[in-house]
């Protein structure tokens, strides 16, 4: 007869001997007593376990639905190439982007036309225009230079150089007398 | 290499300012020759067309004559060292345009060489004489019978 083993007796416990006979005795009836104890205590506290990780699994399952739900949507259409941006968005886009210098230039030019309004003569004064008369400017005058004979050659004669001088300036005359001219010729 | 250019920047510029000087006499200069004879005669008679000479022919030397007649004026158009020439009556003008000095607040200084031949072309004057643009230089002889033969130069910038 073969020695009786705690997997008999926890078959024996669990009822899934398959027609083999039950050990017997005190000592096996303690010990599937014990095995059965030993479930009742292993399943209550797994369903105690169960009852307090009920409420995160229903958010899980929440949570795993809302998902599925986004991935069973349409795919939006992919959109078309925006148009080339107008010069006006695009300074409007220049100005947003550099907002604090815009407007440390706009505090600074407030800054200055308040100086000026500030610092502004006392409002006393008024402007007055005088239309005045100005003397026609005379008309420029070229001076003159008489003229300046460089050099003179005169052949067999006589040259004289000289200036006739009037109102008009003066004319510089070269006069020449020929040796071989006789004034009295043909009179 | 490098110096080669520079050299060659610089005979450039030279160039170019020696250009600029060199043309300074232009090339838009007219002159005006006048030919006139003088003579005497019972009355005083001086051609209109010399009203610009007029005031100058009455005085001496030019007072031994009372008539004083035109006898031509040819308008020569001179470029810088050309020569041009008006045919006389009594001879032959050759005016040359040696240079052209334009000077700060007085008229422009036309440097002219000008000869003057008699009728059997002899030379009677070669001169070279520097006048004012628009004044007259005047160069005269006698002719036989008493008679005086003037020539009256002037010229202006076109």
């Amino acid at each position: 007869m073969s020695k009786t083993t705690s997997l008999d007796m926890m078959l024996a416990a669990d009822d899934e001997l398959d027609g083999a006979t039950p050990p017997s005795g005190a000592d096996a009836e303690a010990t599937v007593a014990a095995v059965h104890e030993l479930g009742e205590l292993v399943r209550g506290h797994l369903e105690l376990s169960a009852d307090q990780a009920e409420p995160r699994l229903a958010g899980l399952w929440d949570l795993v639905e809302r998902r599925l739900d986004l991935a069973e949507e349409p795919v939006a259409p992919v959109r078309a190439p925006a148009p080339a941006a107008s010069l006006g968005s695009r300074v409007w886009t220049w100005l947003s982007g550099h907002r604090s210098h815009v407007a440390t230039g706009l505090v600074s030019a407030g800054a200055v036309a308040a100086l000026a309004l500030a610092l502004r003569p006392s409002g006393g004064e008024r402007v007055v225009v005088k239309t005045v008369s100005v003397p026609a400017a005379a008309p420029m005058v070229l001076t003159r230079t008489p003229a300046e004979v460089e050099s003179i050659d005169v052949g067999d004669g006589t040259g004289t150089v000289f200036t006739l001088d009037d109102e008009d300036g003066e004319t510089t005359v070269i006069w020449v007398d020929p040796a071989d001219v006789d004034p009295t010729e043909g009179i | 290499m490098k110096t080669c250019h520079h050299l060659m920047i610089a005979a450039l510029a030279i160039g170019v300012v020696s250009t600029a000087g060199a043309a300074s006499a232009r090339a838009d200069v007219t002159c005006t020759v006048v030919e006139v004879e003088a003579s005497s005669g019972d009355a005083a008679a001086v051609d209109p067309e010399l009203k610009p000479l007029e005031k100058k022919l009455k005085k001496p030397p030019f007072t031994s004559w009372n008539t004083f007649k035109r006898l031509g004026a040819t308008q020569l158009k001179l470029s810088a060292q050309k020569v041009g020439t008006a045919t006389l009556v009594h001879g032959k003008a050759n005016v040359m345009l040696r240079d052209v000095i334009e000077r700060a607040g007085k008229r422009p200084r036309v440097q002219l060489g000008v000869t003057l031949d008699d009728e059997s072309g002899k030379r009677v004057i070669d001169t070279k004489v520097n006048v004012d643009a628009g004044d007259y230089f005047v160069a005269g002889r006698p002719l036989p019978a008493n008679k005086g033969h003037l020539v009256a130069l002037t010229c202006v910038m076109q």
